[in-house]
């Protein structure tokens, strides 16, 4: 099963992952949640704001999904990734990846994160208090 | 043709979509955006660091020497910040 969530409200990874637990044919399951710091370089962060390119984000990673879930066979692949205004300490994106082994749940998710990074059409701004500005792409 | 422009593009252009009709020697990506660079001095402050800049047309990201056939849809952005 595939489900791709891209959405403005908040989200709780406790209840992501319950859901995801429910379906205990799988062996291993992964997830990985980022989330907003609120020390940054530049800062005390106020609030992060994410754009996006919406009909693109959703295809790009539902077929990164569908890519991933073939390659490691996963039983379960739940993407998560947010936008407009978050506040420090939000949950911004997770990644839930369930398969019969260890090695392909975690092979999964590390491939969907790292890809989501360089190719979603995604881009944050750090809101200090007295300035904002794009973060820059770091890989 | 329907152009979206995001993030820091977006800004510094002050729209974030609109409609242009391309010229006929407009035949790649790397054409568009030199004739986008052409056309304003907001364009040129936009666009001109052409490293910087990314394109997906019809929401497939495509290098600069992608040919413009039958794109309905681009979109210019600097280098994605997700995840």
């Amino acid at each position: 099963m595939i489900i791709v969530q891209i959405q403005k409200k908040k989200f709780n990874p406790q209840k992501i992952l319950k859901n995801a637990e429910k379906d205990k044919n799988y062996g291993a399951l992964v997830s990985f949640v980022g989330s907003v710091r609120e020390e940054t370089n530049s800062g005390k962060l106020k609030s992060l704001f994410i754009e996006h390119y919406e009909k693109m984000a959703e295809k790009l990673i539902y077929n990164t999904a569908l890519f991933a879930k073939e390659k490691w066979n996963l039983d379960y692949c739940f993407i998560i990734h947010r936008y407009g205004k978050l506040k420090a300490g939000e949950s911004i994106v997770m990644v839930v990846t369930c398969s019969k082994h260890r090695k392909g749940a975690y092979a999964a998710n590390q491939h969907i994160i790292d890809w989501l990074k360089i190719n979603a059409p995604f881009w944050k701004k750090e809101i200090f208090e007295n300035e904002s500005k794009w973060v820059e792409q770091t890989l | 043709m329907k152009v979206l422009y995001f993030a820091k593009v977006r800004e510094a252009i002050g729209l974030s979509e609109e409609n242009i009709d391309l010229p006929p020697n407009v035949k790649t990506v790397d054409d568009f955006l030199n004739y986008m660079i052409s056309k304003d001095k907001k364009y040129d402050f936009a666009l001109n660091n052409k490293d910087s800049i990314h394109i997906a047309c019809d929401e497939e990201h495509v290098n600069k020497d992608f040919i413009l056939n039958n794109t309905k849809e681009i979109a210019i952005f600097p280098p994605v910040t997700g995840g």
